[in-house]
């Protein structure tokens, strides 16, 4: 993702990060949108996430990744945003919203796509929002950014096992919640 | 699955910017990077940038003041200890190459009129030849080392003579003077060597120097350099002469260094006392030769050497101790001549006796030119005495009296020659002028040493 390494080249870590804008200003503007329910926050939350990632390249270092790399920053400052609107801790909201983080042993992403392939994914999208963040976190990282299950569990800094058990609870819930709520109630986010 | 997240897909694909909002989010971010521009390399961390020496092979971290320090040292050692070093060595030296090819070079290149290059050459045959001597007395001068020198200092020698030939074609005086001071050279370390040898047989080195003197002599129009030209270059010689005495201060006897001031003494007495007639410019002439032969007795002295400063230049005795010199030999010839008076016939036999007889008269003249003598009476007095002694000496011999019976001063220093005629006194004189310490009887040696003192 990014390394200590330094450098004295800087057109060349100028266009670099440049680029990195152009390639990534609207999924990362897509997953905040999401997470945060907030199209003003999430623009916000997206110039954040590139100012601090040119603090990090001005002072020196290199980053490889970009696109690890801003989507680490941006998660962080999502969560920075939850636990500014929100009095409690995040591990409160979870333990609260029973968010239950047991394992599943020998959880395999069969299992998860068994469980995906029955829900409409034309209106869970606007059901999304109803989940706790953590499964929120999880579902748009993984059906909207398209990361796969060792990439979210680098950026989420959890385990690989983990992210499947959370990945398939929230797909379970985001089921139970498509399959309750009548279309014609589905409320629809900002767009 | 696949489904779902295609569906799902679709629809988050319908949230994105618009480009007003994508035109702004990038306004806002180039202004904060031109706020906040990448910054600068800190030069510090450019400095500490470790070396890059050879890069397919190694990184070296090596400070650039360790190298500067480095390059510093080396270039001392290679330019200062090494080059001061090699004028200690010797032929067969290692770092005898460095010493004629590098040190001496480069010192020869700084000389740039003739007179410079032809001192810088003669210096060069010094420099030779007290090599040889350093090798003599390490024991080293094999006859191949022998041979080697001897051409080197036959060759150095022929370089001397073309600058010195150089050198005439501008000013013929001061070429005639740089050949005297390379004849001296060669006479005075030739002498020294010989010492060290530490033989009396002709060595094929000392020969080749003596052949060298020669031929650097021969041919030398003395009388061609003028007064004026000798009193300068004598006054700038003497000069020189001091500085060198004065740098062998503490590291030579208080007798010797005494010894070679006094010769210095002479040869400023002779500029200063010299006239203005033909013979005076011989003189300056012979000062300027005995000043050369000094400069390069003291330089020798680097070595211990056996040979004394007379045998090279002799001393030079003032009209006072001239006079008192003559004083001395006349108050020990008038009790001898007394005693010659005081004998009688018997036991003597006719013809002897009538000999000593015929002779007292002509001592008696002898004795009296010399019994109060002053500066203009002095030459007259010396060769009266030197005739008076040889006299009675011979008178001796024909009476067959025991010297020790007469005490005759034998050996006085005035001559030991048997010459009956004031002639022949005079011719000797002409050939042997000086008078030495060497050759004086004891007392006359104290008394020198008085007036030295």
């Amino acid at each position: 993702m990014a390394g200590p390494k330094k450098t004295g080249n800087i057109g060349s870590q100028e266009d670099r990060f440049l680029q990195a804008f152009k390639e990534y200003n609207d999924a990362l503007f897509r997953h905040a949108c999401i997470r945060l329910s907030d199209r003003e926050k999430a623009i916000d939350v997206v110039h954040d996430t590139y100012t601090k990632v040119w603090s990090y390249v001005r002072n020196g270092h290199v980053i490889d990744s970009y696109r690890s790399f801003l989507y680490k920053v941006l998660n962080n400052l999502i969560i920075d945003e939850y636990r500014k609107h929100k009095e409690q801790s995040l591990d409160a909201l979870l333990e609260q919203e029973g968010v239950d983080e047991g394992s599943f042993e020998e959880l395999s992403e069969s299992t998860v796509e068994a469980l995906a392939a029955t829900i409409d994914g034309r209106h869970a999208l606007g059901l999304v929002e109803k989940l706790p963040d953590v499964y929120k976190e999880v579902i748009i990282l993984r059906f909207v950014d398209g990361l796969g299950p060792k990439e979210i569990s680098d950026l989420i800094e959890e385990s690989e096992n983990v992210v499947s058990v959370r990945l398939y609870r929230a797909l379970h819930q985001l089921r139970e919640l498509v399959l309750k709520t009548p279309i014609s109630n589905l409320r629809k986010i900002k767009k | 699955m696949k489904r779902f997240e295609t569906q799902f897909n679709t629809e988050a694909k319908k949230l994105s910017l618009t480009a007003s909002e994508k035109a702004l989010l990038e306004e806002r971010l180039t202004a904060y990077m031109e706020y906040h521009p990448m910054a600068v390399p800190d030069e510090k961390v450019v400095k500490k940038e470790i070396l890059k020496v050879s890069e397919p092979f190694l990184w070296l971290s090596i400070p650039k003041r360790v190298i500067s320090v480095s390059f510093s040292v080396s270039a001392i050692f290679l330019l200062i200890v090494v080059p001061a070093m090699a004028e200690q060595a010797v032929p067969g030296d290692v770092l005898y190459g460095v010493k004629v090819r590098i040190n001496e070079e480069v010192r020869g290149s700084l000389n740039i009129s003739a007179e410079q290059k032809a001192n810088w050459e003669t210096l060069r045959v010094e420099r030779r030849l007290n090599e040889a001597r350093q090798l003599a007395k390490a024991g080293k001068l094999t006859p191949e080392m022998e041979a080697r020198v001897a051409a080197t200092v036959v060759k150095q020698k022929e370089v001397a003579k073309e600058q010195i030939a150089v050198l005439n074609a501008e000013d013929s005086e001061t070429a005639t003077l740089a050949s005297a001071t390379l004849a001296s050279v060669l006479e005075v370390q030739g002498t020294l060597l010989e010492a060290d040898l530490g033989t009396s047989d002709t060595n094929e080195l000392t020969k080749v120097i003596e052949d060298s003197r020669v031929d650097v002599e021969d041919g030398l129009e003395s009388e061609t350099v003028s007064k004026e030209k000798l009193t300068a270059m004598l006054e700038v010689g003497t000069t020189r002469a001091h500085e060198s005495l004065l740098s062998l201060e503490g590291d030579i006897e208080t007798e010797q260094y005494e010894q070679i001031l006094r010769r210095i003494t002479d040869i400023e007495s002779a500029i200063h006392t010299s006239g203005e007639d033909e013979e005076s410019q011989g003189k300056m002439y012979s000062a300027w030769q005995d000043l050369q032969k000094l400069i390069s007795y003291i330089s020798g002295l680097n070595q211990p050497s056996e040979v004394a400063v007379e045998t090279l230049v002799p001393i030079k005795l003032t009209i006072e101790e001239r006079l008192k010199e003559v004083a001395i030999l006349y108050h020990t010839l008038e009790p001898e001549y007394q005693k010659l008076v005081a004998l009688d016939s018997e036991g003597i036999e006719a013809d002897i006796f009538e000999k000593l007889q015929y002779s007292l008269p002509n001592l008696s003249d002898l004795l009296q030119v010399a019994k109060e003598p002053n500066a203009d009476t002095l030459e007259m007095a010396e060769s009266s005495l030197k005739e008076a002694q040889a006299i009675i000496e011979s008178l001796v011999t024909m009476l067959d009296i025991n010297p020790d019976k007469l005490e005759l001063p034998i050996d006085t220093g005035l001559g030991t020659s048997t010459a009956t005629t004031t002639d022949d006194i005079f011719e000797e004189k002409d050939t042997d002028q000086a008078t030495t310490t060497e050759v004086l009887p004891e007392e006359v040696i104290e008394s020198e040493a008085e007036i030295v003192q």
